[in-house]
């Protein structure tokens, strides 16, 4: 059993992810740009902890640095000059602000990648997918299938080959190719045979006779309902509202201050971008109240 | 039914060059301050339907959908098989034998869902549509230079060929996504830069592809032949 924003309907999960990509990508405001990377950060550690956070350390630090700096010393738009470079190109402050702009941006798209990952596996892509075009559904399905047979195949292939002491030392080069393409050979020529078996008794029990059922687990209820109606208003909010909040930096930095009414606009949005963190806690306070 | 898919895949390309210059247009106009990622994804989406539509519209026998099936876990499992060999990814060359062996159509599909299902393995990234597209296209066109063709079985041919074209075209296609990604001054010297630090990589991947595809694609496609004649796989092609 799957709780907390895991069981919520693969459908507006997946609404939700394309609308946090979307502002991830297209934002250009301070203020969108703030509240999509804060989100994704709280709930990438709200899912995986520690990982998260030697993430944000060991690549998104290093990346937002990088980007900055790069975009510093080889982009030279923009009117305020910070200092001139010794070949005589401007060092501006203009070129500095958007490459962190920038940055910021794709790396909260990776801190959102990274929580779906864990959220929409591929059991729920099959799903989604599985209506829209049923045969490439199967055909994933399959392939996931397969590839763990494949591996367990490939050990068993290593041991009969070392069985039969062919398996090459480690400093002979030439041998580990040629023993590596031979596996590959008798892995290939057993798997196709193995899939001629799967077809023959995918044939034997009536598949192509009638479209296919398959068996899901997932309900749409009101919760789901719900949490697709608040993604669907904040994006439409952030598209009507959040066009007229565009930010500029070249050739000068332009930044609008949002006034009373859009920012409960931004609030909203962001109270939507941290739903699934919330949805997990109310879990976790069940969970601990229960106990 | 033949002609009805025809109609749908005519129809999902006339799509894609009627909507991609609108995205386009859209992006110039929306983010000004340039993320053009977004349209560029879009794009690839786009491009990228018609293959699944064709497929998807095509009365396909079991045998088929199994064999498709068992070459995509092959390209992705091919990759802890051959891992200490460093260097050697011959994902790409299966690609190119599967499709030198079933058509370039088969040989997209190969391409591009094997990409998509190996990053279920290792996540999904920034870089799926793009390794979708490029994986997929380097099929293609392998496909539609190879299948069937008298000069298939040469070995240097395949091996050259393929070699390149995982290269030019898996290479700057990947390579595309990250200038979206660093870069933010859309400038051809800029774009230079991006493909030139990423050229060594792509080398190395294209040699060993064309190596691989030297060794392999013989066996291959006897292995595929004996299939196709004992089974009547992919005979429609």
């Amino acid at each position: 059993m799957q709780t907390g924003f895991k069981s919520v309907h693969p459908i507006s999960a997946f609404a939700f992810y394309v609308f946090a990509f979307l502002l991830s990508m297209t934002a250009s405001h301070p203020f969108f740009l703030a509240v999509s990377f804060i989100a994704g950060l709280v709930y990438d550690i709200k899912l995986s902890g520690k990982k998260a956070v030697s993430f944000l350390l060991k690549v998104i630090l290093p990346l937002v640095c990088l980007i900055t700096l790069f975009n510093g010393i080889f982009s030279h738009y923009g009117v305020t000059v910070l200092f001139e470079m010794h070949n005589g190109n401007n060092f501006t402050l203009e070129a500095l602000v958007f490459g962190f702009v920038f940055s910021v941006r794709t790396s909260s798209a990776l801190l959102w990648l990274n929580s779906f990952n864990e959220i929409i596996t591929s059991d729920k892509f099959i799903f989604l997918f599985g209506r829209v075009s049923p045969k490439i559904a199967l055909v994933i399905s399959m392939v996931l299938r397969f590839i763990p047979l494949v591996r367990s195949q490939s050990e068993e292939i290593k041991k009969a080959e070392m069985g039969a002491g062919n398996l090459p030392t480690d400093k002979d080069f030439f041998g580990k190719v040629r023993h590596g393409t031979r596996r590959l050979s008798i892995l290939i020529s057993w798997t196709l045979e193995k899939g001629i078996d799967t077809a023959d008794s995918m044939k034997a029990r009536g598949y192509g006779l009638h479209a296919r059922t398959s068996y899901n687990n997932y309900r749409f209820n009101f919760k789901d309902a719900l949490f697709m109606i608040s993604t669907l208003i904040a994006s439409g909010i952030y598209v009507f509202v959040g066009s007229n909040y565009k930010a500029n930096y070249n050739p000068v930095i332009d930044i609008p201050m949002p006034d009373a009414l859009s920012s409960i606009f931004i609030i909203f949005i962001a109270s939507v971008l941290l739903l699934p963190t919330l949805y997990d806690l109310r879990e976790d306070r069940k969970w601990s109240i229960s106990k | 039914m033949q002609t009805k898919s025809r109609k749908l895949t005519i129809l999902s390309v006339i799509l894609l060059l009627v909507l991609a210059p609108v995205i386009m247009l859209l992006s110039l106009k929306l983010f000004e301050s340039g993320s053009y990622y977004i349209a560029a994804v879009a794009i690839i989406i786009l491009s990228i339907v018609p293959f699944y539509v064709f497929f998807e519209q095509r009365k396909i026998k079991t045998s088929e959908i199994v064999t498709l099936s068992v070459m995509i876990a092959l390209c992705v499992a091919s990759r802890a098989v051959m891992a200490y060999i460093p260097q050697v990814k011959p994902t790409c060359a299966l690609v190119v034998v599967t499709a030198i062996a079933f058509g370039p159509n088969v040989g997209f599909l190969t391409g591009s869902l094997s990409m998509f299902v190996s990053n279920f393995i290792f996540g999904q990234g920034m870089f799926t549509p793009f390794q979708m597209l490029g994986m997929g296209l380097t099929g293609f066109i392998c496909g539609l230079f190879f299948h069937k063709k008298p000069y298939s079985n040469n070995r240097f041919t395949v091996s050259i060929v393929g070699g390149i074209a995982c290269f030019l075209i898996y290479g700057i296609i990947v390579d595309s996504c990250s200038f979206l990604m660093m870069s933010t001054d859309f400038t051809f010297k800029s774009a230079m830069k991006i493909y030139l630090s990423g050229m060594s990589f792509n080398l190395i991947h294209g040699i060993t592809t064309g190596i691989l595809l030297f060794f392999i694609n013989k066996p291959m496609t006897d292995k595929f032949n004996r299939l196709r004649i004992k089974y009547g796989i992919f005979a429609l092609e």
